[in-house]
């Protein structure tokens, strides 16, 4: 994981620990938040780390054991005539790869991240706007879809943009002995015949986007689906967590916002 | 989930059953909408609440949405006919007429550049209009209103930190005033503009500014002691 | 009367509509526009087939070609799918570059092909590390009218099925290549992947088979890949959400139809007399 380190002269705060959360707090116009919440065995180590030092600019970078995304939102700001949309605002997602040019197959992962976000959103609320999801992938060691998913979410979560509810993406795999793993890195995934990638909503867990790869039964299907969707549950509490944390850090630092 | 005044709100979340009472009467800020006969959150951040039934959701946010009655600094970009065109950091440029300012008539053009800044109040703004700028209140007279002189500094940041320094508690800009002379113009879209009588003052007090982003208010006034004694050493 | 009231609000003539059970163009919610299939149209290609649903209508066109396989896959043959969505399918394309959709689509089918193993790509390597067959499908939208992923595969599955290749002997020693192309040996296709779309319509109404309309008016669209009671892919690209018995509806009736198409391809390819 990558946690840069700046040393502000003048105001600088320590690291704190609270508990197994880690929270650096750098000033002047630094301010990163980092939270690592570690999970017993299903999600491991998802790691979030929002920063607020762009100007209108948003970001959150989401660490899943090391499948890391860089996300930025943008708007709602002003938008091109073609894309003009009178009553709503119109969502894009952008995603750019490790390396290289944006792929065909990277077009598929911008769909599904527009629709989802699009969802999410209150689009209503800002009509002929735009609102621009772009997502830089970093490293992809497995579920890279899900970490996109989750990072473009955290990072609307941060930019105090209206939605109507959150998102949760989770990845699972079949192996060749039907059983199936939450959460696979890639080098289970290797050893995989499917692999299956859920979002999920924040408010009836119902079912958002789905993406699947491979072969598998109804019940496989239906088992996968259940199992993911218990563990939604875990990066919804450890969305919450985060902004009690930014808050926190917030309320902290400016009792203006105390009423 | 149902939350409660204080708690963490996130996108999603029902406010628990609010006093209806008050003839059913609430008044939603922002972060908050009505669904049926719920009120939901739409924004992350912290639930509030004031007085019997004012509620809304502290959140940090960076991009300006207009609001009614705002008060805003914004550059003038362009000018068509007889409006001017200012950018207040929204998602569409603001009109602002040339009779909106104070003893302007058709005759009596106000002098209004491209390029100069402007302090005005927001008269209309809603999502499908375009956002409209006045410079004179409702009586006709500017108050403090209108172009901003030349030779001032403009620079923006979060809409969180406008609020702080705008709040009354904040004794920032006071006691930055008490040592150096300024002028200071505080927009609510995160613009500030600032004239000092030197480049050295308006660097110190832009970085003063900058730096209480995430300070306490007894921070803020020992930073404010800092800069002034950094002034006067040099 | 009624066209006016379908320009000036679209989604509500369509919620009158459905809440009387039953959808414009007279279909109930369940039910598939009807399918017709015409294989081996094009007598330039290896395979080929034509597909119309309603009134979306795919052709597909099979093209091989001769190849070196690659390094670090010796023994595998190339399978290359293409979607193209001309600017005479539908008034949304402009020419130009391939629209977003069509990328997508290509992406779509290409995955289904991989998750289906319908065709072996070892069956089209002809001496490893040095010659394999390329094959070129072409999916061609002549009118897209919805549903643009079930026509596109069944066209695809049916074409492959027509595939024909000439015999090739290739001598490693000489490095020469014989084709005897009045030789000629069908494509092995292990199995036919069938997909079924669904359109979501006001969050709660499942539409079959939607048409263009319909998908555009809807809150979101679903695709279901079935192949032999297994599934091959379940992709919904965000949209509103779903619940489970919503999602099982979906499956079953893909299911059911994944039947009727493989029986309505079997008999067009029976009555080529192959």
């Amino acid at each position: 994981m990558v946690i840069r380190e700046h040393t502000a002269p003048g105001f600088n705060r320590p690291a704190e620990n609270f508990g197994n959360h880690v929270i650096s707090q750098k000033t002047m116009n630094e301010f990163y938040t980092i939270i690592d919440i570690r999970h017993n065995v299903t999600l491991q180590h998802p790691v979030a780390l929002l920063r607020s030092d762009f100007e209108f600019c948003f970001d959150a970078v989401c660490v899943q054991r090391d499948t890391a995304v860089v996300t930025a939102v943008f708007g709602p700001a002003e938008v091109k005539p073609q894309r003009i949309l009178i009553d709503k605002a119109s969502v894009e997602a952008l995603y750019r790869p490790k390396t290289g040019l944006p792929r065909v197959h990277d077009k598929m992962r911008e769909t599904l991240i527009r629709n989802t976000c699009s969802t999410a959103l209150l689009v209503t609320l800002h009509p002929r706007t735009s609102i621009s999801i772009i997502v830089q992938e970093m490293q992809d060691s497995g579920g890279l879809l899900a970490c996109a998913v989750n990072a473009a979410c955290l990072a609307l979560i941060n930019s105090g943009i209206a939605m109507k509810f959150l998102v949760a993406a989770v990845s699972c795999m079949i192996d060749h002995e039907d059983n199936i793993l939450i959460d696979p890195n890639s080098k289970q995934l290797k050893g995989s015949k499917a692999s299956l990638t859920f979002v999920f909503d924040s408010i009836k867990k119902n079912i958002m986007a789905c993406h699947t790869t491979g072969r598998f039964t109804q019940l496989q299907y239906e088992e996968s689906l259940l199992k993911c969707r218990n563990g939604s549950d875990k990066i919804f509490s450890f969305y919450r967590e985060i902004v009690r944390k930014v808050h926190q850090e917030h309320d902290r630092m400016s009792p203006t916002c105390r009423t | 989930m149902e939350v409660n005044v204080g708690d963490v709100v996130l996108p999603g979340d029902v406010i628990q059953a609010p006093n209806t009472n008050d003839k059913g009467k609430l008044i939603l800020g922002p972060g908050l909408c009505r669904h049926m006969d719920e009120v939901l959150i739409t924004t992350s951040g912290v639930l509030r609440k004031k007085g019997r039934n004012v509620y809304w959701v502290d959140s940090h946010r960076k991009r300006y949405v207009p609001v009614k009655g705002d008060t805003v600094v914004g550059v003038v970009v362009n000018r068509s006919g007889d409006t001017f065109k200012v950018d207040i950091g929204s998602s569409e440029q603001a009109s602002l007429s040339y009779l909106a300012f104070e003893g302007a008539t058709k005759k009596n053009r106000p002098d209004v550049q491209i390029g100069d800044i402007v302090f005005a109040k927001l008269l209309e703004a809603s999502r499908d209009l375009e956002p409209e700028l006045v410079c004179v209140d409702s009586y006709g007279k500017k108050g403090k209103l209108g172009v901003l002189p030349e030779g001032g500094f403009i620079f923006t940041c979060s809409l969180n930190l406008i609020r702080k320094i705008l709040n009354p508690k904040c004794q920032m800009l006071k006691i930055l005033g008490s040592e150096i002379p300024y002028d200071i113009a505080v927009g609510m879209n995160g613009k500030l503009w600032l004239k000092t009588k030197s480049i050295k003052e308006t660097i110190a007090i832009v970085n003063a500014i900058l730096t209480a982003e995430h300070l306490q208010h007894h921070e803020i006034a020992s930073l404010c002691d800092d800069v002034i004694n950094a002034l006067k050493g040099m | 009367m009624a066209t006016c009231y379908k320009s000036i609000h679209p989604v509500k003539y369509y919620r009158d509509f459905l809440a009387k059970g039953v959808r414009p163009d007279g279909r109930d919610m369940q039910k598939f526009r009807p399918v017709s299939i015409n294989v081996d149209s094009i007598k330039t290609a290896e395979g080929s087939a034509i597909v119309k649903i309603g009134n979306t209508v795919v052709v597909c066109g099979i093209k091989a070609e001769l190849a070196a396989p690659k390094a670090e896959e010796p023994n595998f043959g190339y399978l290359v799918p293409n979607v193209e969505l001309p600017p005479l399918c539908s008034p949304r394309f402009c020419p130009g570059p391939p629209s977003d959709l069509a990328q997508v689509s290509s992406n779509f089918i290409a995955e289904t092909l991989t998750s289906s193993g319908c065709v072996d790509l070892k069956d089209l390597c002809i001496a490893p590390e040095h010659l394999a067959w390329v094959l070129h499908c072409d999916l061609i939208c002549l009118d897209h009218d919805g549903s643009l992923w079930d026509a596109c595969v069944i066209a695809l599955v049916a074409a492959l099925r027509t595939v024909k290749l000439p015999h090739v002997s290739y001598d490693v020693e000489a490095e020469t290549t014989v084709v005897s192309p009045e030789k000629r040996n069908k494509l092995q296709v292990h199995n036919t992947p069938v997909a079924t779309t669904f359109a979501i319509f006001d969050d709660e109404i499942l539409l079959t088979d939607p048409t263009n309309e319909e998908e555009s008016l809807s809150s979101g669209v679903m695709t279901i890949v079935v192949q032999g009671g297994q599934l091959c892919s379940v992709h919904k690209p965000g949209g509103s959400p779903l619940t489970e018995s919503q999602l099982q509806e979906c499956i079953n009736g893909a299911m059911k139809r994944a039947e009727y198409i493989n029986k309505l391809v079997n008999m067009t390819l029976e009555s080529l007399g192959t």
